[in-house]
């Protein structure tokens, strides 16, 4: 393995003649919710920070893939990958030199799922702000402003342009 | 007359405590996603990495508090060969953290954590 690769490139490659390359949402959301309980009875709270930075990682490391000049490019860009990985349809609610709004419907952690009373899209929203920051070059907040799994009809997630700070 | 911003309150806070005693090596006040508020911390140190790392070992000593101890957390602190981390809850999303050598007088420095934290709950 090169040492060179990106996570994406060594995660890409796949080997399952017998299984192929797709697996039946369930089995991706089991994963991800089994672990998310259980970081969060080892850290409480506070658990939300591991699934968001983890989320602002990749969206940094697909940011450098989708790099473009222009904003509206870039979005453009995100939009197809994500919808093309089929993590859900993004959507621009408001660009704005405060903040950025992104509508996320079909929501691969929490479509169609009935409300839990809580967001809980930690890892896209993560991965939002590492969308931004790979195109800004600084460190933004970002929040989940709405989620299907709190009975909101739909994920959203805010990014705040106005406490950015450089990215080490 | 000047107006002093919260973050000179707190960065004059972490002075005081920086010159409360010579073997406190850096602090900085975090956020629990990793932004840093205020810092004096060495400048090697990867601020946002530090950050999320204080946070996850204050997450898991709360947990642990509240399941082993049925109480709440004041402080988390780490002892290395080296020198100890201290992490000090100021509220639910900004943490205090302070480094020392491992020379440090330990009652000074939970009393300084605890002062510094309560000093800094008035600026946030």
């Amino acid at each position: 393995m090169s040492l060179e690769q990106t996570k994406l490139e060594q995660i890409s490659k796949i080997c399952r003649p017998q299984t192929g390359e797709d697996v039946p949402l369930v089995l991706f959301r089991a994963f991800r919710h089994f672990t998310a309980d259980y970081v969060a009875q080892l850290l409480g709270k506070r658990a939300t920070l591991v699934f968001q930075n983890g989320g602002r990682e990749l969206g940094r490391e697909a940011g450098k893939l989708l790099k473009q000049e222009s904003l509206d490019d870039y979005l453009r860009a995100v939009i197809g990958f994500v919808r093309d990985m089929r993590m859900g349809v993004l959507q621009p609610r408001e660009l704005s030199d405060k903040a950025i709004i992104l509508g996320l419907e079909e929501c691969l952690t929490c479509a169609g799922m009935d409300s839990i009373g809580k967001r809980i899209c930690h890892f896209e929203t993560g991965f939002v702000a590492g969308i931004v920051e790979s195109f800004l070059g600084n460190r933004v907040r970002a929040f989940e402003s709405k989620c299907n799994a709190n009975g909101e009809g739909i994920c959203e997630v805010t990014v705040d342009l106005t406490n950015s700070m450089p990215q080490e | 007359m000047a107006v002093v911003t919260k973050v000179e309150q707190m960065n004059g806070v972490l002075r005081n405590l920086s010159h409360s005693s010579a073997d406190i090596i850096g602090s900085a006040i975090l956020t629990s996603d990793g932004f840093v508020v205020a810092s004096m911390l060495p400048a090697e140190l990867n601020e946002e990495m530090i950050s999320a790392m204080a946070a996850t070992l204050l997450g898991a000593g709360e947990q642990i508090a509240n399941e082993v101890v049925k109480s709440s957390l004041e402080q988390a602190f780490v002892k290395a060969k080296e020198g100890y981390v201290f992490v000090n809850a100021i509220t639910e999303h900004e943490v205090l953290l302070i480094l020392t050598t491992s020379r440090v007088k330990l009652g000074l420095i939970f009393m300084e954590a605890r002062k510094r934290s309560e000093e800094l709950l008035k600026v946030l």
